[in-house]
Parts: C-alpha cells; structure tokens; sequence
C-alpha cells in the first residue's frame, strides 16, 4: 500500500502547523518524528478526517481518500494521542463496541478481540475495567483497537506518552509485530520508539519536512557532527553551554560529553558514530545546525 | 442497531443513573404520602375515614334522585344548626356521624354534597355551554365571523353530551392531577444524563477515535438520539407510573378510574372528554413528549461543551428559563406562548384544564394539540441540529480539499 501526501498545508490563525508537505509511505513502520508542535498530530488529523488541509491531497494507492470516502476509513486503525477510553466499560465490552463502530459483525469482532487479546497479552483483563487498567494496558488495549479491522494501515499518535521503560519496550515490539504487510504511522516525539523498529523516518520540523529516509542512511547524514570529549571532574563546562550536548555522563576519567557540532568543540574531541537521536537534535537541538 | 444498544448502555444504563433513579423513587414516594397526609383528612382522621367509608356504600354509584335526597336529608339540617354557629360544640353528641355538627357538616360538604352537586350539575352547565356556543356561532355566521364561529361551533362539540352519571371518590385524582414534584426529580435526571451525552466522549478524548472509524459519525449520533429519545421518554414514564400507583395505594384511585376526567374539579373546562385513568395515559404520554423536545435541547446544548458541567448549567437555565415562561402565562390566555413551552406541555393540565384555541390559519386549533405539534418540532429541530452540527469525518463527507 502506497500513500502520498501532496503539497499538505494547514495554518491556524495565518500560522503554518503545515506547510506544503508531500511524502510518499509504503509499507513497514514510518516513524514521524518531530519535537512538541511540529506538525505531527496535524498531519495525522488530516490522514483520518478530523481535520481539512487548506490544501493538498492524499492519495492511497493512487486513489483521492476523498472519492474512497467510508471505505478508506475502514483501511485504518487508529489511536489518538492520551485516549482514556469508557473508565466504566470492560476491555472486552470495548472492544465489542469498537467493532460495532468498524461495522465489524459482533461474532467476528468477539473472535478478532480474543485473538488480539492474546497478543497484547491482556486476556486476563478482558473483564476487567477499563478505569482499573494501568497506562500500559490502556495503550495495548488502544492498539488492539486499532488493529480490530485488520486495517492496512495503522496509525498512532503519540502511543507510548507516559509510559514506563518496560511498556514502552513491550509496546515498541507490539507495533514491530503489527507492521507485517501493513503501513504503520508511527507520530512520536521519542526517538527511542522508531529508532529499532522503523523503517522509514520523517523527520518534521514546524510544519515543514526536513528529512525522510531511513534511519541508517539519516544516522549517516550526520557523519562528522557527533563529537565525544573526556573532561576531567572539576573542568569548566561553561564554554558548552550553548553547543547540543545529547548525552553527558560522570564516570572514573572525568566527565565524558557526547556533542552535535559542525566544528570540532574541543581540541580534545573526537568524531563519533550518529545514532538517531543525533539526527534528531542536529534538527531540533537549540536552534537546529 | 448494535450501536444503540451500546450508546443507551454507555449513556444512560449505568449505576449512578440508577441509583439516582431509585434515590428519586423514594423521595417521589415519600413527597406523595407527604403531599396526601397533607391533604386528605381520610388519612390523617380515622374517625372521618370510618364516617366516609360508611357513607360512601349509600352514594357511591350511579346518581339518583333518591340518593340525592337522602344526602340532602342529612345534610340539610346540620347546615341550619351550624349556620348561625349556635349548635353546641361538644364532640360526643349522640345521633351525629363523628360525634360533632360542624365535624359532620364539614365531612359531608367536602366529601359528598360539594362532588355529588358538582357532577349533578354537569349535565345542566354542559347544555348551557353548547347552548351559548351555537347561539354564537350562529350570530357570528351572520356576521361574517368564520373563525369565530368554527371556534363556538367546537366548543358546542366538545360539551355537547357531557354529563356525570356515577357518584365516586376523587380526590386521589385531584391530588394526582396537580402533582408536579415528580417532573422536578424526572427532569433532573435527564438533565445529569443527557447533558454527558457528547462531552463524555470528549471528556476521555473518544470522539477523535470515534470519527476516525466508518460509523463514528451521523451512525453515531443517530444511535445517541434513539438512546436519548429511549430514554427521556422511558424515566417521565416511569415517574407517571410511580405516582399513580402512590396515590393509588395511599387515596384509592382506582374507584374514578372511568370517571369522565371533566368530573375533578380542576378539570371541569377540560378540552378532552376522555376517563379519568385514559386522561392520566394520555397527560404522561404528553408530559414525556415534552420531555423528549426539552432532552433534545439539552443533547443539543451538549455538544458546545468539551465537559459536562456546563451543558448541565446551561440545559439547567434553559429549563428555568421554560419554568419561568410557564408560570407567568401558563394561567393566562396567551395559548400560543403556553403552546410554545415545553414546561405546558409537561404540566399539561395547564393545556388540557381550559378549552381554548389557537388560530392557525383561520382553523381554530385547541392549544394542547398546537402544543404536541410545536413540542414535537422543537424536538426534531433539535435533534436534526444535533445530527447537523456533530462531528463529521472530512473523509466521510467527501469534502477533504
């Protein structure tokens, strides 16, 4: 499945959330990568119909989504940034009731929730409800959701927000598991997320697409900008205050600093393998390089 | 038809609806036996109690001249000795009914001689009515008049063949007919569970969800107003039921259940000719129709709010709004603006208790009718709102730029 983003713009009050975005996604997971306003959950709200470009078209598999209507809608899973779901529901009437909104018949929606169950592994809370569910859970029975209508096309907004290290790992995998034959839209702030699992990332930047491709290639755009530097304990860190330090970390030998930096930060640093938060902070970082 | 049964679950089948409704039963309960121990000297005399049920095999039934003057025979010399307020006022006076005149006197002017002179006359204020009506129409015939003349034409309609044949007790019916505490609990439990309707799915961010699937939108909203329209009909009808079968344990409805409903005092100008139990079907029917239009309006008031406080402020001003509209012309003759009120239509003897018209086209039309109709279209104006205004996918609506 291919879809193409052409030319998306949206502004609230003459200020750009989007600007003339166009991108083309294929199948696997596509993380979309952007700090706090950059025009992720916009774009997102676009995709699904909550929200209506001021201009531009999507495109799947070559057809409008306009003209596809309810039936491109029944190609996607989603979900939402912080969805708290019915406290008062269980996870299995929940489940029941999102089929119900798919137009999944209610005996094929049953088997289709037992069997995601399983997966996420919260087929003990099937009865339980969904108020007395810890964040974790709440987001596996999010993706379960999603995934009711075997959508070709799932999308996720933010899903691992407050998560603890252990969920999000557990989450991260789910969605790897999930990404077999379908497009995953993977919105996340938290480079961590799509750093192991994508294998496309867009990286957007206010409103604007700075780059998109695959983490590796991203990681070897920024050959030569990550730095590392051993400082001695009690050496003066001031003159770094105002370069991208992604990491810094006290050990036996000092204070050993890992920087994103056009020029050689110290004459005792040397050049670095990038990873992927490098890239994002190349972009991000203070004021971006 | 999945997503109505869930919607009306998720909505309104939930524990603190009930158990604000059994909370409500109980006070309903409660305010009733309070209301009747109140007003009826039967359940708070036993002495007049046992007097009226011994009476009461002598009169009740059909009306006779004999029955009439028995009445009369006992009646008439106790209003001599009391009238001039000279009979001793001694209460163990042999010979009388409670052991005291003016006791006895007021017992049978109350219980007796006051309904049996009411439903005697009926028939004799009833002609004079349909007598007046057709000399009206006539002269406004003459005059050129018609809608005038189509109005006392179904005045003399309405009365013609009125009377009341049987002698019964009804001051359960009186009491039933005038009791608006019911409506006050009904409405604020429809006020508490329609106005979460939408600001609940907003309140845990389901309405993004919802509209990113393909019956999230109008399918959606369509199962919200069914659910709605199940429930605001469902709890005014269960509180008419409720207060029925309240008065009827604590004063005895069902000895004027087929009385003609003109029989109760404070529906003499009735419109409407039907019995007194087809009367109170007909009047709960009516009050939840009027609360059908008012709950669409607070469904629709819902949707402006991201949390439910403040539809339930607004849907709570509205109502007083109403409430206000209703006591200051619901005992006017201004029939278009009671007409207009959903608050008529829910204390609809304010509608059925008078025969009036309003003129819809030169048709005179009685104001209970125009009032079903205007509730029923503020309701559906309402809800067509709800379902217009809602979210919509862009996708769906075929309108993504």
């Amino acid at each position: 499945m291919e879809i193409k983003f052409e030319n998306i713009s949206k502004s609230y009050r003459r200020r750009y959330a989007l600007r003339d975005f166009s991108a083309t996604l294929g199948d696997g997971v596509c993380g979309l990568l952007g700090a706090n306003g950059a025009g992720k959950t916009t774009l997102i709200s676009i995709l699904v119909g909550l929200n209506r470009p001021d201009s531009g078209r999507i495109t799947v598999d070559g057809a409008d989504v306009k003209t596809l209507g309810r039936e491109f809608l029944a190609k996607i899973g989603y979900l939402p940034q912080y969805p708290e779901f019915y406290r008062n529901f269980t996870v299995a009437d929940f489940l029941d009731y999102m089929s119900a909104l798919k137009g999944i018949p209610a005996a094929e929606g049953r088997r289709r929730a037992d069997e995601l169950l399983k997966i996420v592994n919260l087929s003990d809370a099937k009865e339980k409800k969904i108020g007395a569910l810890s964040g974790g859970m709440r987001q596996r029975v999010g993706i379960a959701q999603a995934m009711l209508s075997d959508p070709a096309i799932l999308i996720l907004d933010e899903p691992t927000a407050g998560l603890d290290p252990q969920e999000r790992i557990r989450f991260r995998n789910l969605i790897s598991r999930f990404s077999k034959d379908r497009t995953v839209l993977l919105a996340t702030h938290i480079v961590s997320d799509v750093e192991f699992i994508a294998n496309e990332v867009v990286i957007l930047k206010e409103g604007r697409l700075i780059c998109k491709d695959s983490p590796r290639v991203l990681e070897r755009g920024c050959a030569g900008l990550v730095w590392t530097v051993t400082l001695p304990e009690d050496a003066d860190l001031a003159p770094f205050d105002r370069s991208i330090i992604s990491n810094m970390q006290r050990g036996e030998n000092g204070v050993m600093l890992r920087i994103v930096s056009r020029a050689k930060p110290h004459p005792g640093a040397v050049p670095a393998e990038p990873n992927l938060e490098d890239v994002f902070l190349a972009h991000f970082g203070e004021a971006g390089l | 038809m999945r997503l109505f049964r869930f919607e009306l679950r998720k909505l309104f089948l939930r524990a603190p609806v009930f158990a604000a409704l059994a909370v409500f039963t109980v006070l309903d309960l409660a305010k009733i036996r309070a209301v009747a121990d109140d007003a009826s000297l039967l359940r708070t005399d036993e002495v007049w109690a046992r007097v009226c049920r011994e009476q009461y095999g002598n009169y009740s039934g059909e009306i006779t001249l004999d029955k009439i003057d028995a009445l009369l025979d006992l009646y008439k010399p106790l209003e001599w000795i009391t009238n001039d307020i000279t009979a001793t006022t001694r209460s163990d006076v042999e010979g009388t009914l409670t052991g005291n005149y003016y006791s006895d006197r007021n017992l049978l002017e109350r219980y007796f001689v006051s309904p049996m002179r009411r439903f005697y006359n009926c028939r004799g204020d009833a002609e004079t009515v349909v007598r007046l009506a057709r000399e009206n129409e006539a002269l406004y015939t003459r005059l050129g008049c018609s809608y005038e003349a189509r109005m006392n034409a179904a005045v003399a309609r309405i009365y013609s063949g009125r009377a009341v044949t049987e002698f019964r007790y009804t001051e359960g019916y009186r009491l039933l007919l005038t009791y608006d505490f019911s409506a006050v609990l009904a409405l604020l439990i429809l006020l508490y569970a329609l106005c979460q309707t939408f600001a609940r799915d907003r309140e845990c961010r389901m309405d993004e969800l919802m509209l990113a699937t393909p019956g999230g939108g109008s399918s959606s909203i369509l199962a919200k107003l069914a659910a709605a329209t199940v429930f605001t009909l469902a709890v005014p009808l269960w509180f008419s039921t409720v207060d029925y079968l309240g008065f009827g344990l604590v004063l005895n409805l069902s000895e004027a259940n087929g009385l003609p409903v003109y029989a109760e005092g404070t529906m003499s100008a009735a419109s409407v000719g039907m019995t007194l139990l087809g009367f109170y079907a007909v009047s709960a029917l009516t009050r939840a129709l009027g609360f059908w239009a008012l709950g669409m309006v607070f469904l629709l008031i819902s949707e402006a709010g991201r949390h439910a406080l403040l539809p339930f402020a607004a849907g709570a001003g509205v109502f007083l709004l109403c409430t206000a509209a209703g006591v200051r012309w619901g005992y006017s003759s201004e029939a278009l603006l009671k007409a207009a009120n959903p608050y008529c239509v829910i204390i609809n003897r304010l509608l059925f208790g008078r025969t009036e018209f309003i003129n819809v086209l030169g048709v005179p039309v009685l104001t209970w009718q125009a009032a079903i109709v205007m509730s029923a279209l503020l309701g559906l104006t309402a809800a067509a709102l709800a379902l217009f205004l809602g979210g919509k996918n862009n996708i769906r609506k075929g309108v993504l730029a």
